[in-house]
């Protein structure tokens, strides 16, 4: 595996990718920083542009399985994903990328997973935050379809009704009942309980519908 | 034409001023304020301040409705980044990237980005301008 950026992100990924048992090489371009690595992991670093296939040709990209591109600029992260992808075939590159918005370019430029720290963080503000009762757990399938998590509450209409009876927006689909620590697969003859917390899959664009229906108006 | 230069260094304002002398409509982006002193004097011309790397400020500067982009910021990176934009996602006619390692040309033929080079022209440039002058000097034989 190969770790393109040595601030702190790429060494600590690096510690716990050796720490598990994988084959590393650490790869950084500025001499100061290289000589702060050196200290315990002068054995795996590499002096070099990551960005570039000189670099990465160096840090041995060609026997490569994953490259993770973690430099605290996203342009050069994105280069190095593509650098990666086209000229050395490594199958999983992963790039993170400081501003959300550039996860979408990372996708319509096939580079990889971008993994925006960003994103993670307000999500989980979000949820800690969220009082509502739908929450929106994983977007799928380029997200034009969501994971949903819903809060059976006491007002809620279809508390005692069985999942045959709860008429699903089109597309959507309970997958999973969560109560009392434990989650159940619901058949149609599964009911619904005050406390329940269902899970369920549906298209993003119908969580207003969702909300009508299990809830009978929006909460 | 209409045409966004981003970056404003030496080379965007050079190249905003002839663009804009020959008549084009041209937007000129930079995140930073200090650059667009460069061409304070060109009334025409629009800026806008903001990061090239950001689909929003590219946008904001019209990149759905350019003729043509130009990435010319200082860094190798941002421009192949600024150019792709561009191309996937603004699908821009016409987009030059400029990049001063000469090594990065096989990067840039596999991405099909367009590209100059100011390393390369000005090394090819000076090897012309010495080599005529070599042909032109009388060589004079040693001991003379």
């Amino acid at each position: 595996m190969i770790v393109v950026g040595g601030g702190k992100v790429g060494y600590y990924l690096t510690k716990t990718l050796l720490a598990e048992g994988h084959e590393v090489a650490i790869v950084e371009r500025d001499e100061k920083v290289c000589r702060k690595l050196e200290l315990d992991l002068g054995e795996i670093l590499v002096h070099a542009d990551g960005s570039t296939p000189a670099g990465l040709e160096l840090a041995g990209a060609s026997r490569a399985q994953v490259v993770t591109a973690v430099t605290g600029q996203d342009e050069t992260n994105l280069v190095t994903c593509q650098v990666a992808r086209t000229f050395f075939n490594v199958q999983r590159t992963i790039g993170r990328v400081n501003n959300p918005k550039n996860e979408a370019l990372f996708r319509v430029l096939d580079a990889g997973t971008a993994v925006s720290s960003t994103q993670i963080i307000t999500d989980l503000i979000q949820r800690e935050v969220d009082t509502r009762h739908i929450q929106k757990l994983l977007p799928l399938a380029a997200e034009k379809v969501n994971l949903f998590e819903l809060d059976m509450v006491e007002s809620s209409p279809m508390i005692g009704k069985s999942v045959a009876d709860v008429s699903l927006p089109a597309g959507a689909l309970l997958v999973a009942v969560l109560r009392a620590g434990g989650v159940i697969v619901p058949d149609g003859r599964t009911q619904l309980l005050k406390g329940d917390r269902v899970i369920a899959v549906a298209q993003s664009d119908r969580e207003k519908e969702l909300a009508r229906l299990l809830f009978g108006a929006e909460v | 034409m209409f045409i966004i230069v981003v970056g404003c260094g030496r080379l965007g304002s050079s190249l905003a001023r002839s663009l804009s002398g020959a008549g084009h409509r041209v937007t000129v982006v930079d995140w930073n304020p200090a650059r667009f002193e460069r061409i304070a004097d060109l009334s025409d011309v629009e800026q806008i301040l903001g990061t090239g790397i950001d689909v929003d400020v590219l946008r904001g500067a019209g990149a759905e409705e350019c003729d043509a982009l130009v990435a010319v910021t200082d860094h190798d990176n941002s421009n192949i980044m600024i150019a792709q934009t561009a191309e996937q996602i603004f699908k821009v006619r016409h987009v030059v990237a400029r990049v001063n390692d000469p090594r990065t040309g096989p990067l840039l033929q596999t991405f099909g980005i367009q590209s100059v080079c100011p390393t390369q022209l000005a090394a090819d440039a000076l090897f012309e301008m010495l080599q005529s002058g070599a042909g032109e000097a009388p060589s004079q034989p040693a001991g003379h």
